[in-house]
């Protein structure tokens, strides 16, 4: 860890580590300093000229995203030649940028918008016409790009040579005909394009998925995680009127910096997918969530009755939170139920934030020890209902359906004398189902994912669900309550105090200070 | 395979010089080019299949050299069409070319045979105005009848011309020690041996590398790149040696419009230059010295590619180097027509492959240079100067100049007077005496108007304020810089809106584009001036560009910016009713003026 030390800045002392861009020290400090070229997680291109400040002693002044911090450094900024500066950089890149803005999407988050509120001149004075350049370029499957509107801060050029390292961003010719594009035909198709349209300061760079879609300043965001992955990245729900418009990354150094996959990002249209069950369905008819709660509760009890517990199964769902999969634990130990599995869908990874398992929270459900073995107990599951010992199923989610073979899995339901089902959309396998529930989405409910290293963190409820919803944990609740009358609660602190009680992994942690940044579980559960 | 195994054979043998191979990638570019004519997707394909580099890459590297991305025809006929060739017709010989081949500069004619492009300086003032056909030697002094025999057969015409004029000269009563005798060059070793040559560099051999830099601060030596920054200084602040290699970069670049003294001394006088290299690399402790040329210079780069070459074989450099007593190299790089690779950290991008844009500080050079080590940068007559330093001492070197500016300069003047070229004179000689005496004064019954003192980046002096010592303190008085002491004499029939916009052009044209305000300030003072030029500027507009000199002075991440700046706001402030003149009467009140 650098030195804490203390610089001035306009006559307050602020505190900084010895070393780092005085920028990032200001702006830690809530010290507003314009900038555009500087990012935290890229190196310093100091072209942008922008942050220039005054420091005692130096005739010069200094870009301060390139002056390390040192201890009593006297920092001035509220100096006239730092007036000009800022006046200067905003005047300057107005001469030659396209007024685009009632039709661009970055409007109202635009950094040359805010800060020529701020810095500019209330008239322009140029008369000479605008450069002419490309718009709406189709530069990637993914990407837009308009080269009028580009400041040629080189943050994106960078993102491509230093972070994906694919490097399909280049600046062409010199001077004021300098240019970005890609060059022939290597696209801008990496697989986390899109996070060059977050750091885009203007309107440069769009992504096609947000293209004209909404004005920015509709939306409301939602601090949450990603699940599409066993990443979690950190990522903001924005909403409005109950619908997801985009999802964006969140900065979380121990996760995923500030960035996030394109696939993951795009995946966020099931939510409101018009397949979605609405209601319940009891033998495959609509039903009230009582019926259903009834329905399945009794089936439920009288397999057990009939059957004993050890016939019944149950495969747990890695996209459902650490609080609901603990009630699931607690619903099927009250079951009887010993053959517990869990599948988990598969896809392509990378060595930097794309992981194989695609759903949020299967280290959570390893954590709360539900599932044992290699496969999560999978094979022993699906072998105990092919030799008939296994004859009624408790399925949350989709994954089975993509991890075994499809005549498998046909045969393996088809031998099922009671299933049990928690979905996003109805499906015809489940033509024998007796209760279908719908489930719940990451953006519809509160509560925390585990990811693959093993930090708990937060998702946050960004829509609302139809009056009378049930999510998953108060489906498990309720039918808990029916079947054992236990009076229990989906309250999150209250599930926290039953977890902490079981003393499992999570009971070291508290869930009121699970911060923005997660909470890594101990190592012991490794 | 666009290019041929021969082509293929240089390339590798050039990677073969360099630490990392891609500082041979503009040397490869130039090859590519020579040969097909012309640089595309596949070309840049190929060349980045050597380097490990995408196509994209390396197009993106290539856009960024005027020489890379000339108009493509058999001959390509660049003019030069900056301020002292402007000044001496080239505007002419543009129109002319355009009338006979038919075709607009910046096109090709309908045949494919020419295309005429418009250049920067080519670094040849004094035999303005300057005309290069591909990259051949230059056409100097070029007259229309010239442009008659060039659009009938370029070849006969260059040949007709080569070796170009030397244009260099020691005045009667000075002791020259940087030019060879008046119309002699020295190109062989012999040549060089015979008046005393590589004894210097024997003699510092003796010495401790502290004591050299010592010597040469003494004598007082300051770079003759521009800054006038004090050398033998400078050479102290490289690091401790320690196991990293270490590098000295010379600046051969020579683009600022009004400087042409360097190519002088390669083409005159190649190995004093290497010998003060030598000794510089001693000084610093370097492993090895890379002279960076510009790609237009190809007299001087092959004379020089020779005399490096010769001195290899006589042992002088090499495994055990004369006087070092330890393996040391020399190696010469071409540019490829950008003037901010003059810019010392832009010279070291484009050294390593790379655009020439110039790098914040810190870190300085002596600290991560070239290829990452510590290096230091000097220019081509700088350390030019330094084997007479060891050989005769600092007093005398302090005896030979102004108080505050030791030694000879080469005094390059070029524009409306009767004599222009290089004057080898001491430091301090009153600017007049270099107008009036050395270069003949002006033509009958012209008066000086106008005067830059040391290239387009130097604040620009009215013709009342000539009765000053050329030094770099004494200019000080008069509110410029002796910056590379390329001084340009303007007549009274010269438009200054008209001056001022030659130099906007080629600062506008010239950024490299990364710092904010440079990029859009740059076009902003050219379009702007512009509009004065032509007749349509407003009173406001003068306000804007002394605005707009405070947005760029002192801002940005080097000095180009600067001179932006100042050329603009300093043709403004010496000569205001002029550009209000231009305003009001919505013309240029100057009838005779030259043409740009
Ligand atoms: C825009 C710009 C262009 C320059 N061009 C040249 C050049 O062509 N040749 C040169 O020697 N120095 C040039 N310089 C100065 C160099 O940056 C550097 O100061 C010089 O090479 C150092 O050598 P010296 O100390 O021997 O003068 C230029 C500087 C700037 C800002
Ligand atoms: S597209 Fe955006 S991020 Fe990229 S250089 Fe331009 S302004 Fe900067
Ligand atoms: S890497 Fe994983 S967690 Fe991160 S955005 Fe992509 S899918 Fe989501
Ligand atoms: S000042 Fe101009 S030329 Fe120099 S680095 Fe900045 S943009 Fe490039
Ligand atoms: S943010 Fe410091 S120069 Fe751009
Ligand atoms: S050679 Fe043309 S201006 Fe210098």
């Amino acid at each position: 860890m650098a030195k804490t030390v203390h610089v001035t800045v306009d006559g307050r002392t602020i505190e900084a580590a010895e070393g780092a861009p005085l920028l990032q020290a200001m702006l830690d400090a809530g010290i507003h300093i314009p900038h555009y070229c500087y990012h935290p997680k890229l190196t310093i291109d100091g072209s942008c000229r922008f942050c220039q400040v005054r420091i005692e002693g130096i005739p010069k002044l200094q870009i301060s995203c390139n002056t390390p911090v040192r201890d009593g450094m006297v920092v001035k900024t509220d100096d006239p030649e730092v007036h000009t500066v800022r006046r200067g950089v905003i005047e300057l890149l107005l001469l030659n940028h396209p007024l685009d803005c009632p039709i661009c999407d970055k409007a109202g988050e635009c950094w040359l918008q805010n800060y020529s509120m701020e810095f500019g001149a209330r008239e322009g004075r140029t008369i000479d016409p605008r450069r002419k350049r490309g718009k709406r370029l189709d530069i990637g499957e993914r990407m837009l790009l308009d080269q009028e509107r580009c400041i040629l801060c080189r943050r994106c050029v960078r993102f491509c040579n230093e972070i994906t390292k694919t490097g399909e961003l280049h600046i062409f010719t010199l001077g004021d005909h300098s240019k970005l594009d890609i060059y022939d035909d290597a696209r801008l198709d990496n697989p986390y394009s899109m996070n060059t349209a977050d750091i885009c300061p203007v309107g440069a760079l769009e992504t096609k998925d947000f293209h004209h879609k909404i004005r920015v300043w509709f939306l409301e965001e939602t601090a949450s995680v990603c699940p599409s992955c066993a990443n979690g990245c950190n990522i903001m729900i924005s909403a409005y009127r109950n619908r997801i418009w985009r999802l964006v990354p969140r900065r979380n150094d121990e996760v995923n910096d500030t960035w996030m996959c394109d696939a993951g990002r795009l995946n966020y249209r099931f939510v409101a997918d018009p397949e979605r069950l609405r209601a319940p369905l009891v033998d495959g008819a609509p039903a009230t969530w009582n019926e259903a709660l009834d329905r399945a509760a009794g089936a439920l009890g009288d397999f057990r009755k009939r059957q004993g517990g050890s016939a019944l199964g149950a495969i747990v769902s890695p996209h459902l939170t650490n609080e609901e999969n603990f009630r699931f634990g607690e619903l099927i130990h009250a079951l009887g139920v010993q053959q517990v599995a869990m599948a988990v869908k598969r896809g392509p990874a990378d060595d930097f934030l794309i992981k194989a398992e695609k759903a949020a929270n299967a280290r959570g459900v390893r954590e709360l020890r539900i599932v044992q073995g290699d496969d999560d107990g999978i094979e022993a599951l699906l072998g105990a209902i092919e030799s008939g010992m296994v004859k009624g199923l408790y399925l949350c989610g989709d994954d089975l359906l993509e991890t075994v073979p499809a005549d498998r899995l046909e045969r393996i339901l088809a031998q099922l004398e009671l299933l049990i089902v928690q979905t996003l959309r109805p499906n015809p396998r489940f033509a024998r189902a007796a209760v279908i529930f719908p489930t719940t989405t990451f953006a519809e409910k509160d509560g925390t994912f585990t990811n693959h290293a093993g930090r708990v963190q937060r998702i946050r409820k960004a829509l609302e669900t139809p009056a009378g919803w049930l999510n998953d944990g108060e489906i498990f609740t309720a039918l808990l309550n029916a079947i054992d009358a236990r009076g229990a609660s989906f309250a999150l602190d209250r599930v926290w105090g039953e977890m902490a009680r079981d003393g499992n992994v999570f009971s070291a942690l508290d869930f009121n200070e699970i911060g923005p940044r997660g909470m890594q579980l101990a190592a012991a559960g490794k | 395979m666009l290019l041929s195994s021969a082509t293929h054979d240089r390339i590798r043998a050039e990677i073969a010089h360099y630490p990392n191979p891609r500082g041979a990638l503009l040397f490869a570019l130039h090859q590519a080019r020579d040969e097909l004519g012309r640089l595309g997707r596949d070309a840049y394909a190929e060349v980045g299949a050597i380097f490990g580099m995408r196509a994209g890459e390396v197009a993106e590297v290539a856009s960024f050299y005027s020489l890379f991305t000339q108009p493509s025809a058999k001959a390509v006929i660049q003019v030069c069409t900056n301020l002292p060739c402007c000044l001496r017709g080239a505007r002419g010989l543009v129109e002319l070319l355009e009338h006979q081949i038919g075709a607009k500069a910046g096109a090709s004619s309908p045949d494919g045979r020419f295309a005429i492009s418009e250049v920067e300086c080519l670094g040849s003032c004094g035999t303005a105005p300057v005309v290069q056909v591909n990259r051949n030697p230059y056409l100097e002094n070029v007259t229309p009848d010239l442009i008659a025999e060039l659009t009938a057969s370029p070849e006969a015409a260059i040949a007709a011309r080569h070796p170009a004029p030397i244009i260099s000269i020691i005045p009667d009563g000075v002791d020259g020690y940087l030019l060879p005798p008046n119309g002699a060059k020295w190109l062989t070793l012999d040549d060089y041996r015979n008046h005393g040559g590589y004894q210097a560099v024997v003699k510092a051999g003796q010495m401790t590398p502290k004591d050299i830099a010592n010597l040469v601060k003494d004598a007082g030596l300051r770079g003759r790149g521009g800054a006038g920054f004090v050398t033998g200084l400078k050479w102290t602040f490289m690091p401790p040696k320690d196991d990293r290699p270490r590098y000295l970069a010379v600046n051969a670049d020579e683009s600022e419009p009004g400087t042409f003294k360097d190519r002088q001394i390669m083409e005159r006088n190649p190995h004093l230059m290497l010998e003060g290299i030598m000794i510089a690399s001693m000084a610093i402790e370097a492993n090895a010295a890379f002279i960076y040329i510009r790609g237009e210079y190809v007299d001087a780069y092959q004379i020089l590619r020779n005399a490096i070459g010769e001195a290899y074989r006589a042992g002088i450099l090499g495994d055990n180097a004369l006087g070092f007593g330890r393996r040391f190299d020399i190696h010469i790089q071409p540019g490829a027509g950008a003037y901010i690779c003059g810019e010392e950290s832009g010279m070291l991008e484009s050294m390593e492959g790379r655009k020439g844009q110039p790098r914040k500080r810190p870190p300085f050079p002596a600290q991560k240079g070239l290829w990452g080590q510590p290096t230091t940068v000097d220019n081509a007559e700088t350390v030019s100067h330094v084997p007479s330093i060891i050989m005769r001492g600092a007093d005398w070197f302090k005896a030979e100049g102004a108080e505050k500016a030791a030694g000879h300069t080469l005094f390059g003047i070029s524009g409306h007077v009767q004599r222009p070229g290089v004057y080898e004179l001491k430091l301090g000689v009153k600017l007049r005496d270099l107008i009036f005496q050395y270069a003949g004064g002006l033509a009958d019954g012209r008066t000086v108007k106008a005067v830059i003192p040391g290239g387009v980046s130097m604040p620009v002096l009215r013709g009342d304020q000539i009765d000053i010592a050329m030094d770099h303190e004494s200019v000080r008085k008069v509110n410029t810089l002796l910056g590379t002491a390329g001084v340009i004499v303007m007549d009274d029939r010269t438009c200054m809106v008209r001056a001022a916009l030659v130099i906007a052009r080629f600062f506008e044209h010239e950024s490299c584009g990364q710092c904010t305000q440079c990029r859009e300030g740059t076009g902003w003072l050219y379009r702007v001036l512009t509009r004065i030029e032509r007749g349509d500027g407003r009173m406001e507009d003068l306000a804007t560009i002394v605005d707009t000199a405070s947005y760029l002075e002192g801002k940005c991440i080097c000095a180009l910016s600067d001179a932006a700046a100042w050329a603009a706001s300093n043709f403004l402030r010496q000569f205001r009713p002029e550009f209000e003149a231009h305003i009001e009467q919505h013309r240029c009140p100057l009838p005779e003026s030259f043409s740009i």
